[in-house]
């Protein structure tokens, strides 16, 4: 039984939806941004898979699109640490449900 | 053969995922995330695209998690075994998390079991000269984009995580 592009988007859709638990749990800000990851990365998955679709012609725009996708994320993430540690120097706590101020 | 080694990423990537998202103490999960992203990149590979799968690596492994861990100690370095808060207690919030998110893979499980192409999937070499070709050709300006906002993300944590007696 030879690998299909069906077993890698089995493969993301449940690490799509272990990442979207954690994110809408919100137990902690860095379990919130370890859930994206592992969105983004499901996403990564799903286009490195569909790559290898249509051979002919130029066949690396999918893969090109997971390599900016990856650096994207890797950005976003440096952003909203740098965020969480002010947070934290803020209101001494990283919990989302703890800080007041931004329900307001 | 081959296959049983894709199972077995595919177990590992799933499994540590899982141990990541339910653990108690944070720095466990990030360490699970250690697990999940090597096996996903192992993943990768699988896909033809090994330059994906290193880059991947460098990036989570090498970038992230590491930032991940800083901010930990950063954050809440003084209570990394004191954690563990009330989470015995299951709220209507977390059954309705788990209702959501057991819906959302179910239905993306059966739109992708329904209308996946059934192209296998065989390893057939490096691309890393094809990817090399279109990052200087047809990707350039994208390419120079990522690297001036790599530039500005740098330059902005610096400000925000530095100054702290005159952003407050």
């Amino acid at each position: 039984m030879n690998i299909t592009i069906g077993h890698f988007l089995m493969i993301s859709a449940a690490l799509f939806a272990i990442g979207f638990y954690a994110a809408l749990r919100r137990r902690n800000i860095i379990l919130v941004l370890i859930g994206i990851e592992l969105m983004v990365n499901a996403a990564v998955i799903n286009l490195v898979a569909f790559a290898n679709v249509n051979k002919n012609g130029n066949a690396q725009d999918g893969k090109l699109m997971a390599l900016f996708a990856i650096v994207l994320s890797a950005a976003a993430i440096a952003l909203a640490l740098a965020i969480v540690v002010k947070v934290y120097q803020h209101f001494k706590t990283i919990n989302p449900d703890e800080v007041e101020e931004f329900k307001n | 053969m081959i296959n049983l080694v894709f199972y077995f990423f595919a177990f590992i990537a799933i499994v540590s995922a899982l141990y990541a998202v339910s653990t108690p103490l944070i720095i466990r999960s990030v360490f699970a995330m250690f697990a999940c992203f090597f096996a996903i990149a192992g993943l990768l590979v699988f896909a033809q695209s090994d330059f994906i799968a290193v880059s991947h690596l460098m990036i989570y492994v090498g970038g992230i998690l590491v930032v991940m861990v800083f901010g930990i100690m950063l954050s809440q370095g003084s209570s990394l075994s004191a954690v563990v808060r009330s989470n015995k207690t299951i709220s209507l919030h977390q059954y309705l998390v788990l209702i959501v998110c057991v819906s959302v893979f179910l239905i993306l499980s059966y739109f992708f079991y329904q209308y996946a192409p059934n192209t296998s999937i065989h390893y057939e070499g490096s691309d890393l000269q094809l990817i090399g070709i279109a990052l200087l050709t047809k990707y350039l300006f994208p390419f120079e984009l990522l690297s001036i906002l790599l530039l500005a993300v740098f330059i902005f944590t610096a400000i925000i995580t530095r100054k702290k007696k005159e952003l407050n």
